[in-house]
């Protein structure tokens, strides 16, 4: 039982390390606010909306108020595997906007503060608010 | 030919074959479709050649339920009816209005929409509109510059409108009816009361007042009343001498399923960059010959099991300058008609006419909903009467929360296809946002459109009347319009009560060569 929970524990903390080192790297090349920008939105929105919009998320969805959740669900595994090894910024941004009409196709949708919104951009929203408090 | 029921010798008896009690639009309709037939046609109107106060006050009545226009000028009681003040907004049915959903209680019809269409024919004339034909293909064809949105026509579709110039029936058919030799015109022949034979089961005869104080009685062997949907069932219930619920009422379903189309802003449309925006173009009084609007298909509403609803697109900057209907809707009927005229003569300041304007980034949406029918939703007779000594109606128009669920959705659905597209995105208006808030917005107004108090059906435990609209029980009494409708689909219900008057004029016709035949009168 023991030897099972260090296996566990040390996969977790391997994976851990991983996300953590991902996300401090994200953070320190500025890749993140790039990646947190939702794009067609804010050609609609100013920045304080989109910020207020991420807000408003984040208080309907609380268990999502940590950006590597956030990023998480930003990118898909093989696109943060792809994005690690390229940097290849304008392919992640391009595959979120996918995603996001992707998530329009199939309705998977969120209401926030009225604007009906993908919820890859409103995770997008949420993410920016929690890059600039 | 045409006689002013004060002017004829009091307590006259009037007989023909067919009397249409109410010289509005389906009256109207239903008399010219019988000129130069072997039989005598009575058409009784309440009202003269104009409208007056006096005659507007005997549709004054109270509403209890739901914000709504005031009675004594949502209607008009005069000859022509409210074709005086009819916008000229013209749309079929959707062949999903006449089916039975699972989801919306009391839906179908006992007819479905291949009854109707050969008479839409008919109904177009009747209105001056360029076509019967409806499909936005068909008006593509004629005008390259009507672009969809590229939305998926699985999910949303482009309901095509047409727009009458609006043709005013009293001014449009006033000579026919006239010179018609077989028709026979009474002005300010007030119905107050129907009589039923001993058996109660044929109407023998109308009675009818006006305010000279003269009383006149009309015998026929039919009878269609064509008053519009309040004063039809008001004249049911009131009628009840012989049996004290009213005519056709032993189910008590007279009067119960008022609808109107909800008809309010819901949420804005924002897009980046400007579109050509021609065919959702906002209607501009007596030049817009056609538009669409965006409206879930039949399969996405079976799918999110939804009611029929359309929306507009109407550019910021109209929307800017316009007060809620429900907020400026005179209660002077007079008022009513000058607003309509001061729009008619300011149209070709109109600065939305001017092609260049056409495209727009900012839009609201304007939605129209079907209503779904609710038997809670009713007219029923005050103990106050009018000057003729007839009750006055109480409205108590509800509404439900699959009318309100039902906007939302269809927002939504607009909002996924915009975004899918990357043509915009939407966003609801604040009363719309919560989704589990069933209030209503004060701003939310009807389309003057009455609906449903003599409901269609299948048996007299469902419905008022009939498939032939006729009133379940009785020989020779049918209701004419849309108060027989059982459901109010999405479109304007003008076009399509129409159509249904010409049905029941068919039905008629070939009803009077079985039994008419050997004693008619003329």
């Amino acid at each position: 039982m023991k030897r099972r929970s260090f296996i566990v524990g040390s996969i977790l903390s391997v994976v851990g390390a991983g996300v953590f080192s991902f996300m401090q790297w994200m953070r320190n090349s500025g890749t993140a606010r790039a990646l947190a920008y939702p794009k067609f939105l804010s050609q609609l929105c100013d920045s304080d909306t989109i910020q207020s919009l991420g807000r408003a998320y984040l208080k309907l969805k609380p268990e999502e108020t940590r950006d590597d959740v956030l990023l998480n669900d930003l990118l898909t595994e093989k696109s943060r595997k792809d994005f690690l090894k390229n940097h290849d910024i304008v392919k992640a941004e391009s595959q979120i906007e996918k995603k996001i009409m992707c998530d329009f196709a199939t309705d998977n949708i969120v209401v926030v503060q009225g604007w009906v919104l993908s919820i890859t951009e409103a995770r997008q929203c949420a993410f920016f608010s929690l890059l600039n408090p | 030919m045409h006689r002013d029921a004060t002017q004829v010798e009091n307590n006259a008896v009037i007989e023909g074959d067919i009397c249409i009690v109410g010289a509005g639009m389906a009256g109207i309709a239903m008399a010219l479709d019988w000129i130069n037939t072997p039989y005598k046609i009575i058409l009784l109107e309440g009202g003269g050649f104009e409208v007056d106060h006096k005659m507007q006050d005997l549709y004054r009545g109270k509403n209890v339920g739901q914000r709504y226009y005031p009675l004594q000028s949502l209607r008009l009681h005069y000859f022509g009816g409210t074709s005086g003040h009819w916008a000229g907004f013209c749309s079929p049915l959707d062949p999903i209005d006449f089916k039975k959903r699972d989801w919306v209680d009391h839906s179908g019809w006992p007819i479905q929409y291949e009854d109707l269409l050969p008479y839409y024919e008919q109904a177009a004339k009747m209105v001056e509109i360029n076509s019967a034909n409806f499909d936005f293909d068909y008006w593509k064809k004629k005008d390259p510059e009507l672009v969809p949105l590229p939305v998926n026509e699985k999910v949303l579709w482009n309901k095509v409108w047409q727009f009458s110039p609006p043709t005013r029936f009293g001014s449009r058919y006033k000579d026919a009816i006239l010179k018609a030799q077989n028709i026979f015109l009474y002005t300010y022949a007030n119905v107050t009361n129907i009589k039923m034979d001993d058996s109660v089961s044929t109407v023998k005869e109308v009675h009818i007042k006006n305010f000279a104080g003269k009383e006149h009685t009309v015998k026929a062997k039919c009878f269609v009343m064509a008053c519009c949907a309040i004063q039809n069932a008001r004249m049911l219930l009131a009628s009840n001498q012989q049996t004290p619920k009213g005519i056709g009422n032993d189910h008590d379903l007279v009067g119960r399923f008022f609808m109107d189309h909800l008809e309010v802003m819901t949420s804005s449309l924002f897009m980046p960059f400007a579109r050509q925006t021609k065919l959702y173009y906002p209607w501009v009084y007596a030049r817009t010959k056609v538009k669409a609007e965006l409206a879930m298909t039949e399969s996405k509403q079976v799918q999110l099991k939804t009611l029929n609803g359309t929306a507009s697109l109407m550019p910021k900057e109209v929307t800017l300058s316009k007060q809620p209907n429900i907020d400026t809707f005179s209660d002077d009927a007079e008022e009513t008609l000058e607003m309509w005229d001061k729009m008619n003569k300011q149209r070709d300041k109109e600065y939305f006419r001017m092609s260049e304007n056409y495209e727009c980034k900012e839009f609201e949406l304007f939605t129209r909903m079907e209503q779904s029918p609710n038997p809670n939703s009713r007219i029923q007779l005050d103990n106050e009467l009018d000057e003729l000594g007839v009750p006055r109606v109480i409205l108590n128009w509800r509404l439900s929360s699959l009318d309100k669920k039902s906007i939302r959705l269809l927002q939504e659905v607009i909002g996924e296809e915009v975004g899918r597209t990357e043509i915009g995105r939407i966003r609801l208006m604040e009363w719309l946002r919560d989704e589990t808030n069933n209030d209503w917005t004060p701003i939310l107004g009807g389309g003057w459109h009455n609906m449903g108090t003599t409901r269609m059906a299948d048996n007299p435990k469902q419905g008022v009347v009939d498939a032939n609209c006729k009133v379940f029980g009785l020989t020779n009494l049918y209701m004419a319009g849309s108060s027989c409708f059982p459901t109010s689909g999405a479109a304007n219900p003008t076009l399509s009560l129409l159509a249904l008057t010409f049905r029941l004029s068919d039905h008629l016709k070939k009803r009077a060569t079985k039994n008419f035949e050997d004693n008619h009168i003329v």
